[in-house]
């Protein structure tokens, strides 16, 4: 496939980058391998000692899974949101960004749902989800929704990975796998008109499917909560609720990523202060709106005065319970990134990049409140009064499979950005694209025209 | 060096006025007031129910505190020690007590006291009641339906007599609470005799319970007696409508609507495969 000189050029860049893995990424690697060791063996103590090592019990049934599931299925948003409204909008300055918000979405659609299993007991009994599965749950329509997105945006990220792919098909890889790869996936592109027409259709669809099928699948699981009556989780705003900070969490996400590729690739001429800013006004704006969703929660609630739910507002407003989680979530990680990113003075590189960190973290802790406390504040009276059936902890076992998670997204990134370049290198001619649609139409008037002569000749003929 | 006398005359005016106010203050009981109620109900319980209250800003209930009820004769003999509830009352259940007296015309005097503590005064009330019964019945005279009462008291030898000219209300039993529709007072006979409000909806069956109550007389207390009949209006139970989630089968909307979704995704997903294998066909078309 031809390419442009500066394709060429970044083509030749990220190859060279792609075949060797440098020390601070060998290091990188280690650590992450060695939290994945941890984890594998938190799953297996798990597995062998059953649900009892964890901190859940009969009263609070879920914990931490619970809110690493949501957390990656939030983070996923980033690729989806993001790439698709910005592919469709034909936004300049998203080429650097995409692949990575793509790769974001596949890998922690991936990571997520693997939360869930480690919360289910008898996983010898999975299949009879889908032999006894009732549509009327929500539980299955998460399943369906996260497998039907799951596999939508494979397909966008390939799509828009086939470019790259057909270039590095044609680059001389000493690998021999590499090649064979790389020639099944770029399914024979050479950047005809036709396979570019193909191409932008598909992903022109795709982006368009991606959207709302994102925002179905974060509603579908805040329906999981809302739709039960609990306190602090029957709400009517909970979908619109999830969707906000789902995006909210996605972005912060795609800044701290972009950051680092940066560094470790030294990408500064490709991703700059521009882009970092541009996703920083995104990331205030969705701080201003989950702001507001979060203020209309409470405030409902709170006036409304419901013994139940005040029981969990009291949970959360208590010093000696939730109330520094809840300030830090609901407060500082909401309120710093916004004051940082609007003050031009504080706007740099690295402050949106701490503020999104600060962010993400806030909104991992607002999933682990939104579950806990409710959790906590039963509507049956408790019959077991043990502290542990009362209040939960998360045990070790917990952690070192949180942060395997963490580490095997880190590690998957990292990986993946050694077999396809992590900005797109050859990229689509939407001038031209626009000038092939001129001369198809141009050929179907002619043909018209031509069709109507012939007609009329014939009829002149039989006259 | 008169205007400095005047000024520590003044002074220690002030320092004594203000210490006697503060010693007063440490001093001042608040007071306290008991009522007693005698109460008689559908069931003849028959009980005494005092209310304490203590003076704040208004009089508000005291709660748990011992409230003692005496028979009173030419004698008080002391018959329980109770602790008020949450709402200020006390309650003793008269029964059978052999304790309490009763006089020659009926009659039974008690008296509640409270003893009052550090800082709440002490306070007491006297009541004297005479025993008495009501009766609800219903009958049916051509097409008018009545309800009767009938009021006797019980004398001090434990004969009943008639009750002439004492006020009862009716009423019929809600939900909730009590509806009153009449109020009469009765004969010679002891007897009041109102025609039943036909018009009132009872249950499924129509059934309605009709309370006949003495409130507060001066002589007999809070007397109440009820019936039961079916002759109101009967009022269907208003059926639950039967909701889909909870069945073995999906409500159809759900499915149309979960195949369309999943269906109009996976066509997209499923032409989108199509236009690759089309990328792949198209390598040497130009």
């Amino acid at each position: 496939m031809k390419l442009d000189q500066k394709s060429s050029k970044m083509l030749a860049y990220f190859t060279s980058q792609m075949v060797k893995i440098s020390k601070p990424g060998m290091v990188w690697l280690a650590i992450a391998f060695v939290f994945i060791l941890g984890g594998l063996y938190a799953l297996i103590v798990q597995i062998i000692e059953g649900h009892i090592v964890t901190g859940m019990r009969d009263n609070v049934v879920w914990g931490i899974f619970i809110a690493n599931f949501i957390f990656f299925i939030g983070i996923s948003y980033a690729g989806a949101l993001i790439s698709g409204i910005l592919h469709l909008l034909r936004v300049e300055w998203r080429t650097p960004i995409i692949r990575i918000a793509e790769i974001i979405t596949v890998i922690s659609t991936l990571i997520g749902p693997a939360y869930i299993l480690l919360c289910m007991g008898r996983l010898d009994r999975l299949h009879h989800l889908a032999l006894f599965g009732r549509i009327q749950s929500p539980i299955i329509w998460d399943v369906l929704a996260i497998t039907t997105y799951l596999i939508g945006s494979i397909i966008f990220l390939y799509l828009a990975s086939i470019r790259d792919l057909a270039a590095l098909r044609d680059y001389p890889f000493k690998s021999k796998w590499r090649n064979k790869v790389y020639k099944i996936l770029a399914v024979d592109f050479n950047g005809t008109p036709k396979q570019n027409r193909y191409l932008d259709r598909s992903l022109d669809i795709m982006s368009a499917i991606i959207i709302p099928l994102a925002v179905l699948v974060h509603s579908v699981l805040a329906w999981i909560f809302g739709m039960t009556l609990r306190p602090g989780w029957h709400s009517t705003i909970f979908a619109p609720y999830f969707v906000i900070a789902a995006v909210f969490s996605g972005t912060g996400v795609l800044i701290i990523a972009m950051w680092v590729f940066r560094k470790y690739y030294k990408l500064e001429s490709y991703i700059t202060k521009i882009h970092f800013n541009y996703l920083g006004i995104i990331l205030m704006i969705l701080g201003a709106l989950y702001a507001y969703f979060t203020f209309s929660e409470y405030l409902t609630s709170w006036y409304g005065s419901e013994t139940w739910e005040m029981e969990v507002l009291y949970k959360l407003f208590n010093p000696n319970e939730y109330w520094w989680w809840f300030f830090f979530a609901a407060i500082i990680g909401v309120v710093l990134p916004i004051i940082v990113i609007l003050i031009p003075k504080f706007r740099n590189i690295n402050s949106i990049t701490a503020v999104s960190a600060i962010a993400v973290l806030a909104l991992w802790v607002k999933r682990y409140l939104i579950i806990i406390p409710t959790l906590e504040a039963p509507l049956l009276p408790l019959q077991d009064m043990r502290p542990e059936y009362i209040h939960y902890t998360p045990t070790l076992i917990e952690w070192l499979l949180t942060f395997a998670g963490v580490a095997l997204f880190c590690m998957l990134f990292f990986l993946f950005s050694k077999f396809l370049p992590i900005l797109p290198v050859v990229k689509a001619d939407e001038g031209n694209y626009a000038q092939l649609r001129k001369t198809a139409m141009k050929r179907v008037i002619k043909r018209k025209v031509k069709e109507t002569e012939k007609k009329e000749s014939e009829k002149i003929k039989d006259l | 060096m008169k205007s400095l006398y005047k000024h520590i005359l003044i002074i220690g005016l002030v320092v004594i006025i203000a210490a006697g106010n503060v010693f007063a203050q440490k001093n001042k009981k608040k007071t306290t007031r008991i009522s007693v109620e005698y109460v008689k109900d559908h069931n003849k319980t028959e009980t005494l129910v005092a209310k304490l209250r203590v003076k704040e800003k208004r009089y508000i209930s005291l709660n748990d505190a011992i409230v003692k009820f005496y028979s009173v004769s030419d004698t008080s003999v002391l018959l329980d020690k109770i602790r008020t509830n949450k709402d200020g009352e006390a309650i003793f259940v008269i029964g059978d007590n052999p304790k309490i007296f009763k006089d020659s015309l009926g009659f039974m005097a008690f008296e509640v006291e409270y003893d009052g503590s550090t800082s709440l005064k002490g306070s007491n009330k006297k009541i004297a009641v005479k025993q008495s019964n009501l009766e609800v019945s219903f009958f049916q005279k051509d097409t008018i339906k009545f309800i009767e009462v009938e009021a006797n008291e019980i004398g001090g030898n434990n004969q009943t007599s008639p009750v002439k000219g004492l006020k009862v209300l009716f009423y019929v039993k809600g939900t909730f609470s009590l509806f009153n529709f009449a109020k009469e007072k009765t004969d010679n006979k002891g007897k009041i005799k109102i025609e039943f409000p036909v018009t009132m909806p009872g249950d499924t069956n129509g059934e309605l319970t009709i309370v006949a109550k003495v409130e507060e007389d001066d002589i007999y207390g809070t007397v109440e007696s009820m019936g039961e009949i079916n002759w109101g209006i009967p009022v269907p139970l208003v059926k639950e409508k039967q909701r889909g989630l909870g069945d073995t089968d999906a409500p159809l909307w759900m499915v149309y609507t979960l195949i369309t979704l999943l269906s109009a995704v996976w066509f997209h997903y499923l032409y989108v495969i199509f236009m690759i294998i089309k990328i792949k066909l198209a390598k040497r078309s130009f």
